[in-house]
This record gives C-alpha cells, sequence and structure tokens, in this order.
C-alpha cells in the first residue's frame, strides 16, 4: 500500500514535467507579444525592447522555460503583466470560487446519481428503471451551455427568480452565496449525473446477478438489507473511478460555466488571461489545474481497497 | 401409514415456466415429483439444461425474474410452500432450509469479513445476544477445520482457498442448524481430495444436528456414494426416482443407463512401440513468473510454477500430465507448445531443438503442435463463422486457394461428426459439445503431430463427454497424431491414457504407464488422489455399482521408500522398470 503510494507520487514526476512544457509551448504559439500589448499605443523600438527584456522575452525559449519552472519550485508562479500582482495570489482568490462550484455540483452528482443508478438497475426493466434511465439519456444529450442558457433565460430574465450576474461567496454569506451557486451548478451537474447514474446502474445490475447476491436472500435477509449491505458497497467501487473522472471533467467543463454566469472563479481568470496573453496567469492556472487533477486521481486510485478489500495495492 | 412423519419434503406436480411480458411461456421444468425422506442424502441428477437448479431454487422461492411456478404443490415440514409470501419465505430461508451454492469464490461477499457475513444468519433468526452470536460463529469455524477461527472472523473471504471458502460457507449455513441443507454442485469447483474432504464434512455435520439434504449434482460418484435416494431429471422432467440401490443396480430408464454408462472406463489401449527417437522430449523445463515487489527497491518474489521437468512422448501415444489445480500443468503444456516462455530448458521436436523465440520456427510448430483448450465458449472467436475458425490456420501457414480450404474443412468437419451445413453457423448457435468438436477441427486441419489438450472435455456434460472422446480417440486412430492431454479427472485419464504422469506443486511426482499408475500407485500423492475418486462400474448383471476408488497395496519391497514430501530435498528415481516417482535426496 505505501510502496504503491510512493510509486503513484514518484511516477507523478514525469506526468507534471510533460504537462509545464505543454502548458509552456501552447502559450508561445499562440501569436501575439505580451509585451506589445503591455506598452499599447506606445511606437518605439526602444521602448518595447526595455519591456520585452523586463518580462524576460528576450531570452531563448529553452532559457525562458527553465527560469519559470525553476520559479514554480521555488513557490514563486511569477507575476501577472495586466495587473502586476503575484500570480499565486490571483489563483489564490479565484479558486474557492471554482472548488465550491465543483464539489457542490460533483456532491449533488454523486447524491442524486448513485440512489437513482442502484434503484434502476435494482428494478431493472420495470417501468422506475426505463423512466430514470430516460431521463438520464434526456440530460446527456443536452450540452451544459444551453442549460445554462435556457436557466438565464427562464429563471433569471423572464422569471427573476434568481439573480443572472454577480457572485457572493458562501463563506461571507451563506444564504446569498447559496443562491448565486444554483444555476452554474445545475448548468454544470446535469450531464455527469446522467454519466454517473448510468455507471451506477450498470455496476449495480452486474452485482445483482452474483451469487453471493442470492446466497444472502438465501439468509432470509430482507430485499433493502441485502441491497444496502450487499449490492451497494460492491457496486460503488467501480463507480468511485468515474466520480474521480468527472470531478476532473468539471474542473475544465467549469470555464465556460463561469464565463456565462459571470462567476470570478479560475476559469475566467484564464480567459481573460488568454485574451490579454498574461503568459503567466495562464500557465499558473493550467499547473494549478494538472496538479489538482493527478492529485484527486492518486488519491481516489488508492481508497479503493476502502471498498474492495480484494484490491490489493 | 402418515407420509408427512417420513418425508420431509414432498414436491407433487411442480411446473416452472419462464413468461415473457406478453404471458407467453415455456416450461423449465414438467410435472416433476419429488420425495425427500426425513434424515436422508437425496440426490438430484442431472446433466446442464436439466433444470435441476431451477428446481431447487424454487423451493425457497429463489427463482430468477421471469421463472414463475405454472402448477403443482411443495410441502415442507407439513407446511404448503407454495402459498407463500416473499416475507414468510425469509423466514424459512436460513433457520429452516439453508443453501450452498457452487462456487465458492462467487458466493461470499468479498467485501464483507468471514464474521459478519456469519452474524447475518443469526442476527436474524435467533434472539441470541451479540456474544453468544460471535460464540457460535467461532464454534462453528474451529468445527469446519479453520485453523485460526478469531482471524478468520476478521478475514476477508478472497483470503481463503476454494475449499476452506466451502467450509466456510457449510459454517455459517449449518450455524442456523436448518430442517434441510440444500447443496446446489457444492463441490463441483473444489479439487478432487478437498472435494471428498468437504462432502465428508457436510455429511458428518447433517448427520450430527438431523438435517436432511437435497444434494444437486452432476457427479454420479459423488451420488453413490454420499445419497441414499436419487432422482434423475433430463430436459425438466423426472426420468427415475428411487433409492441408490435400486436404481443404479437395475436402472429402469434407458437415460439413466446411459448416463451411468458414459462414466469414463478404463479402455484397451495399444501402447505404440517406442522408437529409437521420441517424438516430443522435454529436459529439465522450468517456469518462473515474477512475484510483486514490496517495495519499488526490493526484489522481486519468484513463483516457480514448474520445476525442471523432462518428459519423453513417443509418436501415436497419449501422455496424460494428471494433477490439481496448481500443480503447474497447464503451464508446463503451454511452455512445451511455446505459448508460455519458459526460464529454462529444452524442447525437442523429432531430435532438433525448439526454440519459441525463433519466429519461423514458431511458425513451423504450428503445423506440428496444435493446442484444444479447455473452454470452447471462449476459446472460439464469437465472430467468426465455423467454417473460418476451422480454416484459418490454413490461412496462415500454407498457401491455399479458397476451394481447396473449403474441401478441407469440410472434411474436418466430417471427422470430427459436424453436419456440413454448420459451416456457415456462428459459435453460439452451437452446444458444448459440439463447440469443442469445432475446436478438435481446427486443430487436426493443420494435420499436426502433437495436440496438447488442456483439459478438452471438463467443461461438458457426461454424455457429450463421452462422445468427444471418442471421436479423439477415432482420430488419433485415422491419423496417428500424439496426444499431451492435461487434466485432473481421473476417469478421463484412465480412458485415454498410455502413460500418466503425475504433478504436484510444479514437482513430477510419479510417472509410468497408466495401468501401472492405477493398479500399483507408489507415491503417497499419487494414492491420495486415486482414492478421493469414485468408479462407476458394471456389476455384469445389468446394472452398475458405484464406489470409491479401491488402492492396492505397494508391491513389496516398495512400501517403505523415502517418498518426497513439500519441503524435502527433491531426486525423481525409477522405482520398477519404467516408474518413476519422486522420492526425498538422501
Amino acid at each position: 500500500m505505501w510502496a504503491y503510494a510512493l510509486k503513484r507520487i514518484v511516477s507523478a514526476i514525469p506526468t507534471m514535467i510533460l504537462a509545464s512544457v505543454m502548458v509552456f509551448g501552447l502559450m508561445r504559439l499562440i501569436p501575439g507579444d505580451p509585451a506589445m500589448l503591455f506598452i499599447g499605443e506606445i511606437d518605439d523600438p526602444a521602448v518595447l525592447e526595455a519591456k520585452r527584456r523586463e518580462l524576460g522575452l528576450d531570452q531563448p525559449l529553452v532559457m525562458q522555460y527553465l527560469n519559470w519552472a525553476g520559479g514554480m519550485l521555488r513557490g514563486d508562479m511569477g507575476v501577472s503583466v495586466q495587473t502586476g500582482r503575484p500570480v499565486a495570489g490571483e489563483i489564490a482568490a479565484a479558486f474557492p470560487v471554482t472548488a465550491i462550484v465543483v464539489v457542490v455540483a460533483t456532491a449533488l452528482a454523486a447524491l442524486v446519481a448513485i440512489p437513482a443508478g442502484i434503484v434502476a438497475g435494482w428494478k431493472q426493466n420495470s417501468k422506475t428503471d426505463a423512466t430514470i434511465v430516460s431521463i438520464a439519456t434526456l440530460c446527456l444529450s443536452i450540452p451544459g451551455f444551453w442549460t445554462a442558457l435556457l436557466l438565464l433565460t427562464f429563471l433569471g430574465a423572464k422569471w427573476k427568480l434568481l439573480p443572472t450576474v454577480g457572485y457572493v461567496s458562501v463563506f461571507d454569506d451563506a444564504r446569498a452565496g447559496a443562491i448565486y451557486l444554483i444555476m452554474p451548478v445545475i448548468a454544470l451537474v446535469l450531464t455527469e449525473v446522467a454519466v454517473l447514474t448510468r455507471m451506477s446502474r450498470a455496476s449495480t445490475i452486474e452485482v445483482m446477478g452474483l451469487e453471493y447476491v442470492t446466497h444472502a436472500r438465501a439468509k432470509g435477509m430482507g430485499e433493502r438489507r441485502v441491497l444496502w449491505r450487499h449490492v451497494f458497497p460492491n457496486a460503488f467501487a467501480p463507480t468511485l473511478t468515474v466520480l474521480g473522472l468527472i470531478l476532473g471533467h468539471l474542473l475544465g467543463g467549469v470555464v465556460v460555466i463561469e464565463q456565462m454566469f459571470s462567476l470570478p472563479g479560475l476559469g475566467r481568470l484564464m480567459v481573460g488571461a488568454i485574451f490579454a496573453r498574461d503568459y503567466a496567469i495562464v500557465q499558473g492556472v493550467l499547473i494549478f489545474i494538472v496538479v489538482i487533477y493527478v492529485v484527486l486521481n492518486t488519491v481516489i486510485d488508492l481508497l479503493y481497497p476502502v471498498f474492495d478489500p480484494r484490491v490489493k495495492l | 401409514m402418515d407420509t408427512m412423519s417420513e418425508n420431509l419434503l414432498e414436491v407433487r406436480g411442480l411446473t416452472l415456466a419462464l413468461q415473457n411480458r406478453f404471458g407467453l411461456y415455456r416450461e423449465i421444468i414438467q410435472d416433476v415429483n419429488l420425495n425427500l425422506k426425513q434424515g436422508h442424502v437425496h440426490a438430484v441428477v442431472g446433466e446442464s439444461g436439466s433444470g435441476k437448479t431451477m428446481l431447487a431454487r424454487s423451493l425457497v422461492g429463489l427463482l430468477p425474474r421471469g421463472i414463475a411456478r405454472v402448477a403443482g404443490s411443495v410441502a415442507f415440514d407439513g407446511e404448503h410452500l407454495d402459498r407463500f409470501s416473499e416475507k414468510d419465505f425469509r423466514h424459512i430461508r436460513g433457520p429452516r432450509i439453508g443453501f450452498v451454492f457452487q462456487e465458492p469464490m462467487l458466493s461470499l461477499n468479498p467485501a464483507i469479513t468471514v464474521g459478519n457475513q456469519m452474524r447475518e444468519g443469526l442476527r436474524l433468526h435467533t434472539r441470541l445476544s451479540r456474544a453468544e452470536v460471535d460464540e457460535t460463529c467461532l464454534a462453528m469455524l474451529a468445527r469446519v477445520g479453520i485453523r485460526n477461527p478469531k482471524g478468520a472472523f476478521h478475514a476477508y473471504p478472497s483470503e481463503y482457498s476454494g475449499g476452506m471458502r466451502q467450509r466456510i460457507m457449510l459454517a455459517s449455513v449449518l450455524a442456523l442448524k436448518p430442517r434441510l441443507l440444500i447443496a446446489d454442485e457444492p463441490t463441483t469447483a473444489l479439487d478432487a481430495i478437498i472435494q471428498r474432504e468437504v462432502l465428508d464434512l457436510m455429511a458428518e455435520m447433517t448427520r450430527e444436528s438431523g438435517t436432511s439434504v437435497l444434494l444437486i449434482t452432476h457427479d454420479l460418484g459423488l451420488v453413490g456414494e454420499y445419497a441414499q435416494d436419487v432422482t434423475v431429471m433430463r430436459h425438466g422432467s423426472v426420468v427415475e426416482e428411487g433409492s441408490i440401490a435400486d436404481t443404479f443396480r437395475r436402472p429402469q430408464q434407458e437415460y439413466t443407463r446411459l448416463l451411468l454408462a458414459a462414466s469414463p472406463k478404463r479402455a484397451d489401449r495399444k501402447t505404440p512401440a517406442p522408437a529409437l527417437a521420441p517424438l516430443l522430449s522435454v529436459h529439465d523445463l522450468s517456469v518462473t513468473f515474477a512475484g510483486r515487489r514490496k517495495w519499488p527497491w526490493s526484489p522481486r518474489g519468484v513463483f516457480q510454477a514448474v520445476h525442471s521437468v523432462s518428459l519423453e512422448l513417443q509418436e501415436g501415444e497419449n501422455l496424460a500430465i494428471v494433477g490439481e489445480s496448481g500443480s503447474g500443468k497447464t503451464t508446463l503444456g503451454r511452455a512445451i507448445t511455446g505459448l508460455q516462455s519458459y526460464t529454462d530448458g529444452r524442447v525437442m521436436v523429432d531430435g532438433v531443438h525448439f526454440d519459441p523465440r525463433d519466429r519461423r520456427q514458431w511458425q513451423q510448430m504450428r503445423s506440428v503442435m496444435q493446442v484444444v483448450f479447455q473452454d470452447p465458449a471462449s476459446s472460439l472467436n464469437p465472430r467468426f463463422r465455423i467454417g473460418a475458425l476451422i480454416g484459418e490456420g490454413l490461412r496462415h501457414s500454407e498457401r491455399c486457394d479458397p476451394r481447396e480450404t473449403k474441401a478441407r474443412v469440410l472434411a474436418c468437419m466430417r471427422d470430427v461428426g459436424l453436419e456440413e451445413s454448420q459451416i456457415d453457423k456462428f459459435p453460439h448457435e452451437l452446444s458444448g459439445g459440439q463447440k469443442q468438436r469445432v475446436a478438435i477441427a481446427r486443430a487436426i486441419i493443420m494435420k499436426p503431430r502433437i495436440i496438447l489438450a488442456d483439459e478438452p472435455v471438463s467443461a461438458l456434460d457426461l454424455t457429450v463427454q463421452a462422445q468427444v472422446l471418442k471421436v479423439m480417440m477415432e482420430l488419433q486412430e485415422k491419423f496417428g497424431f500424439s496426444f499431451l492431454f492435461v487434466s485432473h479427472d481421473l476417469a478421463v485419464v484412465e480412458r485415454v491414457a498410455n502413460r500418466v504422469m503425475v504433478m504436484r506443486h510444479g514437482r513430477v511426482i510419479e510417472v509410468a504407464s497408466r495401468d501401472r499408475i492405477f493398479d500399483r500407485p507408489l507415491h503417497p500423492y499419487t494414492r491420495r488422489l486415486l482414492s478421493a475418486s469414485a468408479v462407476v462400474a458394471e456389476d455384469g448383471k445389468g446394472g452398475f455399482d458405484v464406489a470409491a476408488r479401491r488402492v492396492p497395496d505397494r508391491p513389496a519391497g516398495l512400501e517403505d521408500l523415502p517418498y518426497y514430501q513439500d519441503g524435502s530435498a527433491y531426486r525423481i528415481a525409477e522405482a520398477e522398470p519404467d516408474h518413476f516417482v519422486a522420492l526425498a535426496k538422501d
């Protein structure tokens, strides 16, 4: 177990190096010079050159990469060209917004989808099953941004039930914060609920067909206990993997949703930075997301033996 | 006479049917009657599809969805079960009727500790306190021979072998002292010696607690030894019911006779004259598998599956490699054919060294050695038609035009007893026996000189098994190839082998001609293996006798050899001419 954990952590190092090279390289492929954007209308080669030197853009690409990567290792993610504030601080300010949306969405997905999937699997081919599967398929076929538009149009603009623009942190004001979260979370979560429901249904059906379930019934256990004690724990293990993937997927999906609901999260920070050629911010955010992704998936892999004692890491 | 006092279970005219949503149905079992006497072990025998499992499940209301009782009645212990609701059944299951399933690997929940699974039943059905429940569980675990009951209590099922799990299962089911135990193929998944131990334990424990047993099985040997009464089923109907003595000695029905006669028996086999050089010779073959590392820097453990095995196979000879699971018999076979890389040793075919890493040689070897696998359901690609499956080897090795390929495929199909019209079928459209015939046809179309048959008939029903073995022997007669026959089934080996090699834990234990192995086995392990199997034999008066195999005494002078045991140093020696046995090194 500990050897496996160590192995996983060590194997994350090459992943991180590769990801950082790709993040860095991709940014340089985007046309446009940040120094030029920075000095704006001043049309003086000397000023431009000085700015380039100040930002370190005059050095060869390899040196630029090493400087940046070296800084990251020391905990220095650089400074935003737009605001002049440290990148780390910008991320620290934006991350809680994104984190709350994603965590609430994932928790909601798990709470709705796993029970729904288990019930559908348990009552396989019944009306309940058909209803749950149809709803899941419907949710799966609506893109998140479309749901967002519908929500904004009806709940926001037409019926004025929920605010369309703005954000209040739940840490400052729980009630107001929650109200601002409703629409983004729904828009984000519907597709994931559908995926998770189908996954949980499939693994429930598989476990229901196994002999130890029949054996539990042969002991004289009631159907509800059979389901709770014997089916659920075993059906949950494969669902856990999907849950990890969903967390990562949501981090990506949230970029669009944050734009639409103008939430001051990581996604908006990054999109703004891309337009401004703010290399340090974009690279910083991307690397940050990669780290979260790697950590989450490692944690989930390590959680496996908790749910399935047959798994020996 | 009051029948209820005598019969614990009475089934009258039971008919089960598979219903679809339009209400149309197909009968699974028809008009079944069964009388189980108080305290008896009553066997229900039948081949796959005979409905024996559905019959058992219907008794406790555990039929799969879609299957329902449409007629008949079941009386158990004076009550009519057929009027029972799901809730009533719940009180019956466990305390009054216990159920043991076939696959101990599947019937214990992998996510729950042994202790918690055992507690469930007692908690549900008794008023014992927590401490009393635990005490009962521990006592039962000790009773079934689990060495460290306390440890087992907190362990997960995956930490135990199949035999141990089935013991745990028995402990958990019998802890409630049910009146009736339904055992559905309880030992089919286990090795012979372990099967015997588990059944002995079951018989002993049910006798102690006065529990009657309904034993569902396809194994006539078991029936003859452990049951008092038998019901023979076929295609969902009862063929014959009666006491073992009556039914086996004087079978009334043709099918019962057929089933009894289908058990493989020793047949005369001519031994090919030994040629100067053997067709295949294997020298000191070893296979090791790398184990897991504890830490990335710690050395990898190794597991040695085959320990320096040597053997020779003559042209036209059948060498059977016998052993229990984990004996390395399958790995050895795969290593010889080059399907498994080996760490040490040489394989010589016709005096030429065969190196499986040499691509060209590997290709040539395919027309010399062919393989028939155990499970035809998974060894035939479900997307290929029968014709393509059989002819595939030709496409890769020889340039055959389509006409010639088809002609050869059809010839092979006739040889193995398939209809020509089946050439365009898919594997799933064929029965198990037909599929295995396809696998055999696929092997012989290459005109091989050696066929490795890895448990070729153990997935088949007894009557089908007899037919497939017959085809295999006829083909051998016709084409003259040799068989390397890997099997755990001594009856099958006795039927087909010229020579037998017994393996255990990757080592050769004993090698000799078939008659020597069966008539004067030397090594204690071989003797144990033989005594664990039962023989169905014709009694010469038109009936059959089933008895445990009698193992003859060792010949004088060979009783006290220093036979090899686990842990001692190993050597193989010729105890008498052409009879090799593993001894402890002096």
